[in-house]
Formats: structure tokens, sequence, C-alpha cells
């Protein structure tokens, strides 16, 4: 029972960053690579504010609008560049994103404060549980109907978005910049709104994340976690709605199938990689347009 | 007769009552690209509910004027004035300081647009993924459901909105005759289809100037037609001011419509009216197919056999070859040719007649003429294998061809120039050149061999592209799809000489959309 409730948390929070991933991919046609970090901007601001006494509403609300605004520095980039240089950009941000939590420590101040705002390398460790209203998320089957519930409410956004004539413009977008311009649409604020909804969402996973796990550390806003986030929403077919719930069922299903195998713990992880590629491989030769994807590209 | 009465009744309309108001200024325009001066000094007033027709050679800035008009490209000098939308807007260039550091009031796209000016592209540039309702949906100005948070906070609004606009566009589709493709996506329609829909969006956007880049380019004669009658339509209602640019070959079409005519001359705006040059178009050139003809053999006696579904080849053979038997270059029988899991360019639907038939000699001329849709394209490609022949028999020079890769028949002497836009547009012209293999280049092109071809003119890059199918390594046969669209007449009879060249021992099929 607790390991299914496990696996639904873990399954709520990629579901919510593919989800979110995708507006990025799918709906604006730019490949990025800086999701994990907005995805730890999220868990750290949520894990400062939580250990200052804030309930999960007000700190994951933090979380949000950190990431958010910050969300400006790759959506301003993308006013100009497409392709291979966006995707060096959002590269960028990423190492930009990752280096700054790994660095801003200080030994004597105490973690959360101005001076050692994400205690480096070292982390930030006891987050408490989620609480709301006189309410905690102590045992397991509340931490999981908790990380439903918002998986719920970020794929309802996402819904009403991507079938709104909002989703529809940016794939208009998408197909051609120049003639949507010519109809006097506003591409460039419209691309800046797209970037705040997935990153602020990707900050909404990260809170939920580090209130699931108690524990946050720059590993989470590492290069290898965006690529993952990146193969989920490639895999399961970019540009529709069911296609990063898929991808990341497949994805998050690989480490544990393997793990039913009872293959030694070493190997496991060298093996999944493995499998990683050639999934990928595979991927791309039998279906380019991902596992639920609708058209070819 | 009752042609000249009616653009001189026209004329009258336009230049009596409050319709005739200033709806675009242009003056002292200039506009040079690293050196070439494509304008040199435009002036030009558009009254409301005018027809321009701007023409002029290929290169000659008909498009640079065109993306000038509509905010796609600053020029380096002059001002542009619009008074439409019922509001003045002015922009002078070089611009001030303060208009460029402000985010406001910009001379873009999105600017002029909102305040009324829409054009359509010379490659219509629809949203291919989308359905063709909602590429015209999407262009409607103001949409609440297009601000994210009332998409999110009050769907059922947005809903609303959104069944009333998809009713709105569904009768704008209907009155096209598009009613039963309007939710195929725009990249599986054809051509014309697209053309219509182009024009309908940019009306959905609130433009009361409309700017349309070749309208009728590439269009066989019924789809002409079609495109034709919104056109005229538009002009009728003199409510919309048109901005067309045409090329001389479809200029007797459109010529009854045109209040105005703009020639761009080196560099230089000359205006006339419509009756000035008249003279110059006294017959619709759809007798187009014996001219090339001519000009490529000379003296010629013409074969034409039906291929089926509005399609005929015309096998052209000059009169000296007449009595000749030769060895076929290329015979095909019994050919079905497929696009997709769809067989085309069949003989009608009788089973037993399905497959196609012919063979061309050294010195042949073969002319597929045949309605856009039909399958012209995918017949040449058939032959040059970049798709591969299902059912029937291709043999060049009496060699078997089935089976063989596209660059193995490349090699045994296949050339194919494909139509519309296949350069490799982040090549320079030289590389291009380079990569054909052309040894010696012509005068022409040899100007433009340092400029990358993304930033050719249409008729630069068609030019291109024949050079590099036909002047590169020798062959046989040369397969060309419709080599003559968007090409002004002196440069459509250079590459006819060059072709009449070719044609001592070579034979060549083109493909030209019918227009009879
Ligand atoms: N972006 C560009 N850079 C350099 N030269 C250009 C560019 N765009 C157009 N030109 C040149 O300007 C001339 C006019 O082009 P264009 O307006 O497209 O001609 P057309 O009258 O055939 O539409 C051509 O010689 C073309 O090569
Ligand atoms: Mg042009």
């Amino acid at each position: 029972m607790n390991y299914a409730c496990h696996l639904l948390v873990y399954l709520s929070i990629y579901t919510i960053v593919a989800q979110s991933l995708n507006l990025v991919v799918g709906y604006c046609g730019l490949i990025s690579l800086c999701h994990a970090g907005y995805f730890a901007i999220g868990s750290y601001a949520y894990a400062i504010a939580s250990k200052a006494g804030y309930g999960f509403v007000t700190a994951s609300a933090l979380g949000v609008s950190v990431g958010l605004i910050l969300s400006l520095a790759v959506s301003l980039p993308a006013w100009m560049f497409k392709g291979d240089f966006f995707l060096l950009i959002s590269l960028a941000v990423q190492i930009a994103i990752a280096d700054v939590i790994s660095n801003w420590v200080y030994p004597t101040a105490e973690p959360g404060t101005l001076r050692n705002l994400t205690n480096g390398p070292y982390g930030i460790a006891a987050i408490p549980r989620p609480h709301w209203l006189g309410h905690r998320a102590d045992t397991m089957v509340s931490m999981a109907i908790l990380a439903l519930a918002t998986a719920g409410l970020c794929m309802l956004i996402t819904f009403l978005l991507v079938r709104s004539p909002w989703g529809r413009l940016l794939k208009c977008i998408r197909d051609d910049e120049l003639a949507s311009r010519g109809l006097g649409k506003p591409v460039r604020y419209t691309k800046l709104q797209a970037f705040a909804v997935s990153c602020g969402m990707a900050a909404l996973a990260g809170s939920l994340y580090a209130s699931y796990v108690g524990y946050i550390d720059p590993s989470s806003a590492s290069l290898d976690n965006s690529l993952l986030m990146l193969s989920m929403v490639l895999v399961g077919g970019t540009g529709n709605f069911q296609g990063p719930v898929v991808g990341a069922a497949t994805l998050l299903a690989f480490p544990e199938i393997l793990r039913l195998l009872h293959i030694p713990a070493a190997a496991a992880a060298n093996l999944r990689l493995m499998a990683y590629g050639l999934l990928l491989i595979l991927l791309v030769h039998l279906r380019p347009q991902g596992i639920a994807g609708e058209r070819q590209a | 007769m009752q042609l000249e009465q009616e653009i001189l009744r026209s004329d009258i309309d336009r230049t009596t009552g409050a319709r005739n108001r200033l709806a675009v200024r242009l003056r002292s325009l200039r506009k040079t690209f690293g050196g070439q001066e494509v304008l040199k000094d435009v002036n030009a007033d558009i009254a409301r509910g005018e027809v321009v027709l701007l023409r002029g050679q290929n290169g000659a800035g008909k498009t640079t004027l065109l993306n000038i008009l509509t905010g796609n490209l600053a020029p380096d000098a002059g001002t542009v004035e619009f008074s439409t939308n019922g509001a003045a807007l002015a922009f002078s260039f070089p611009p001030p300081i303060w208009s460029r550091i402000t985010p406001w009031g910009r001379f873009s796209p999105e600017t002029l647009s909102r305040h009324g000016i829409g054009r359509t592209w010379q490659d219509t540039r629809l949203f291919k993924t989308q359905s063709l309702s909602d590429n015209i949906a999407v262009a409607s100005p103001r949409l609440i459901g297009e601000i994210p948070h009332v998409a999110v906070a009050n769907p059922l609004r947005v809903r609303r909105e959104e069944k009333q606009l998809q009713t709105v566009v569904a009768r704008v589709l209907d009155k096209l005759g598009l009613g039963e493709v309007a939710s195929s996506p725009a990249d599986s329609v054809s051509l014309a289809k697209t053309k219509l829909v182009a024009i309908a969006r940019a009306l959905q956007a609130g433009a009361e100037v409309l700017c349309l880049d070749e309208p009728l380019a590439g269009l066989d004669s019924t789809d002409v037609g079609s495109v034709l009658g919104v056109l005229r339509q538009l002009a009728e209602t003199s409510v919309f001011t048109l901005v067309i640019v045409e090329h001389d070959f479809n200029i007797p079409r459109i010529l009854d419509l045109v209040t105005t005519v703009w020639t761009l001359d080196k560099g230089r705006l000359k205006i006339e009216k419509p009756a000035d040059i008249k003279a110059w178009f006294h017959a619709p050139c759809v007798e187009e197919l014996p001219r090339w003809a001519r000009l490529v053999i000379g003296d010629v006696d013409v074969i034409t056999v039906p291929l089926g579904s509005g399609a005929v080849l015309h096998r052209v053979r000059s009169k000296r070859r007449a009595n000749i038997t030769d060895a076929p270059v290329l015979e095909v029988e019994d050919l079905v040719v497929h696009r997709g899991y769809r067989s085309v360019a069949c003989n009608g639907r009788d089973e037993a007649l399905r497959g196609m038939s012919f063979e061309l000699q050294r010195g042949d001329l073969g002319i597929i003429e045949a309605p856009n849709g039909w399958g012209k394209t995918a017949l040449l490609e058939t032959i040059a294998g970049v798709t591969t022949a299902k059912e029937g028999s291709l043999k060049l020079l009496g060699l078997p061809l089935n089976g063989q890769s596209p660059w193995n028949r490349r090699r045994s002497g296949i050339t194919l120039l494909q139509a519309r836009d296949s350069s490799f547009s982040s090549l320079t012209v030289r590389d291009s050149l380079h990569l054909a293999g052309v040894a010696y280049v012509q005068d022409d092109l040899r100007a433009l061999a340092s400029r990358s071809v993304s930033s050719l003119s249409g008729g630069e890059k068609q030019r291109l592209a024949f050079t590099c199918a036909c002047d590169g390594q020798s062959y046989d046969l040369a397969l060309l799809d419709e080599p003559f669209t968007g090409l002004d007449d002196k440069s459509i009879s250079g590459i006819c000489k060059r072709l009449s060249a070719h044609l001592g021992n070579a034979a060549a099929l083109v493909a030209v959309p019918s227009l009879a």
C-alpha cells in the first residue's frame, strides 16, 4: 500500500513536470533543457518557506511565484532565439541555476538566511510534511491524495489552456511566427505567458517533491534531471494533452520494473541508463511522434 | 468595350464621394540590400477602395515594397503613412530615437495589422498543423480566450465565444466553397484552397488594406477562377483597398479589376491607369504552351495524348526530327503513381486502364498539362525515384529503372527540377552551384554568387534551381516540375533557350498546370 502511494506521488509530480514542459516543447516548439532548474527553484523556495513555519499553500505559492518571475530568464531570450540557439541558452540558464543553488552557502549562517540561502551542497534537510488549515499530511495515503489533487488541478489548468484559443495561438506561433505577427498577434507576450505557466508549474511540482521527500540538495537541479524530464515529453509525444502523462508513466515505470526483476542496485543504475538510451533509439525509429503522439511533425 | 466602360465607371465611383480618402501615402522610400539599390525613390498614394496592381520584372523589388507596406521590412529612408481604421499612423525613416527605445507604436507587422493592413504571402504561410477553420479563427482580433487567466477561470464564456466564432468561420468557408475541407489540416489541401484561406485569414484579422503577393501564381485555370472570383468580390465592395502583385503572365486576368497600375523598374515606380498598359496585353496568354514549345524547339510537330482526369501529354518534336525513329530515352508502361496510399495521376476510374504508358525520344519535349492536384509532381518524382512505383515499368535508354535508388537514377542520367522552393536555403549561391557540379555559370547568377539562397527573390531562386538541375552533370532526361512558375518573360525565354541547347541529345518532360 505504501509502495503504491509512493508511486502515485512520484507519478503525480512527474506528470505535472512533463505536462508543463510540454507547453514549451510541444506548443512553443522550443526544446528546453532548464526545466529541472525551475523544479529545484520551487523545491528550495518551498523548503525555506515551510521551515519558516508557513503552510503548504503559502509555501508552494511562494515557490510558484519565484518560478514564474524567474521564467523571464528563458522567455526573454525566446523572443529572439529558436532551435539550437534557444537550446544553448536554456542550457546556460540550467547551469546558472544549478551553480547558484550549489554555491549560495556560508558556513556560519543558518540555512535559509540571506547569506546561506540554499546551504549549498549540503542541501536542506528536515523539511516538514505539508500541512494546511490545521491538517497535516502525515500518512502516505494523505500525501498521495495531496499529490493527486495537485496534479489534477495542474492537469485541469493545462487542459483548459491548451484547448482554449490561447493554446491554438501558441501552436500557430510555433508553426509560423511571422505570419502570426502579420495577423496582429502579440507573439512575444504570448510566449512570455507560456513560459511563465510552464515554469510556475515546474516549481509547484518541485514544492510537492520537497514536501514529500523532506530533503533536497543541488542534485535535483542537475542537467540529468532536465534530460529525464525532456525524455518524458519526447517519449510520450509532444504537442498534445495525453502524451506527457504517458511519457512520465513510462519512464517512471522503467526503474520499478528493473527493481522487480531483482537486479542488484549497482547494476540497475547503469542498466537503467542503457535502457533509457535503447528506448529513445527505438522510439526515434518506430514512433518519432512519441508513444501517444498524434501526427508526424 | 463593355470592359472599358466598367473600368471608367469604377473610376468615377472612386473619384467621387467620401470614399476617396487617402488610405496610404508613401514618400521618398529608399531601400538598399548590401549596395544593391532595390527601391530608389518611391512615391505613391493609395485611395480607399482602390485596386492597385504592382508589376515588375523578377527581382524588381515588388515583394520588398509589399514588405515595407505591411511592416515586415523597414525602409532606409522615407515616410509611410496610413489612415485606416479611422485613425492616422505615420512612420518616418530612419526612425527617431524615442521610437526606437519604446516598445509602443513600432513599425512592425503587429502594429500595422492592428491598424488594418493585412497581407498574404507568396508562399501562403498558413499554420500548417491547424485546420483551415482554425487558420481563420485564430486571426480574429481581441479574443478573450487568448487571455490565459480568462481561459482558465471562465471556460464557459470562452467556449461560447469560440462557438460563435466557429459559426462565423464556417459561413466564410462555405462562401468560399471550402465547407467540406474545413477541418482538414492546412498542409493537406491544394494550393488554391490555401490561397483562398490566406485571404480569408487576413480579412478576419480586420484588414482594410490588403496586400496580395502573387495570388494567382502556380494555379491552374479552374483555381485561378475561384481566387479571381474572391478578388472580384473584394474589389466590388470598395470597402477594401487592394495591392496585388502579379506577373505579366496573369495580368490580363485581373486587369479589369484594377484601378491603378504601379510598375517598378530600376527602383522607381511608374503610376499608370490600366487602360495605358492594356495595349500590352491584347490576348490572354492561354496559348502559352505552343509558345514555350516553339521557343524551345522551333518548328514543331505536336502529338497530344490524353492521360485521363483532365490531363494531357503533349509530345513536342522538332519538324526536322519528325521522321527519325530513335531508341526511346524514357519508356513508361502501365505506371501507377502513388501519393501516400492514394493512387493519383491515373486513367480515370477504370481499373483495367489505370496504368499510364508513353515514351520519349531524344530531342522530344514532353509537356504534361494537368490541373493542380492531379499528381504531376508525384509522377515526376516516381520517374526520378524519389517515390517508388508499385506497379508498372520504367526504362531509361532501354535499361529498367524499377528498384533503383534516386541517386543511381541521377547517375544514369535523370535530373529533376522540383516544384517550388526546394533549394538549400542556408547555402550561398556559389555553394549551391558547386554542389550541383555546375562548371560554367551565366552572368546573371555570377553576380549573386556570394549571396545566401534565402535572400534571393522568388524568380532568382527559380533560375538558380533550374541551373543546378540542368547545367550540372550531363543528363539524358530532364524532369522539370513547373519550371516557369513565378518567372517573367525574359527569364522564361532565357530558360527555354538553354533547354533547347540541351535537347540536342536529351529528352525533357515538363509539368505545367493546365491553363486552357
Ligand atoms: N533580405 C535580402 N537581402 C539581400 N537582398 C535581398 C533581400 N531581399 C530581397 N533582396 C534583393 O532585392 C531584389 C528585389 O527582391 P524582391 O522584392 O523579392 O523581388 P520581386 O520583385 O521578384 O518580388 C532582388 O534582387 C533580391 O535579390
Ligand atoms: Mg516576389
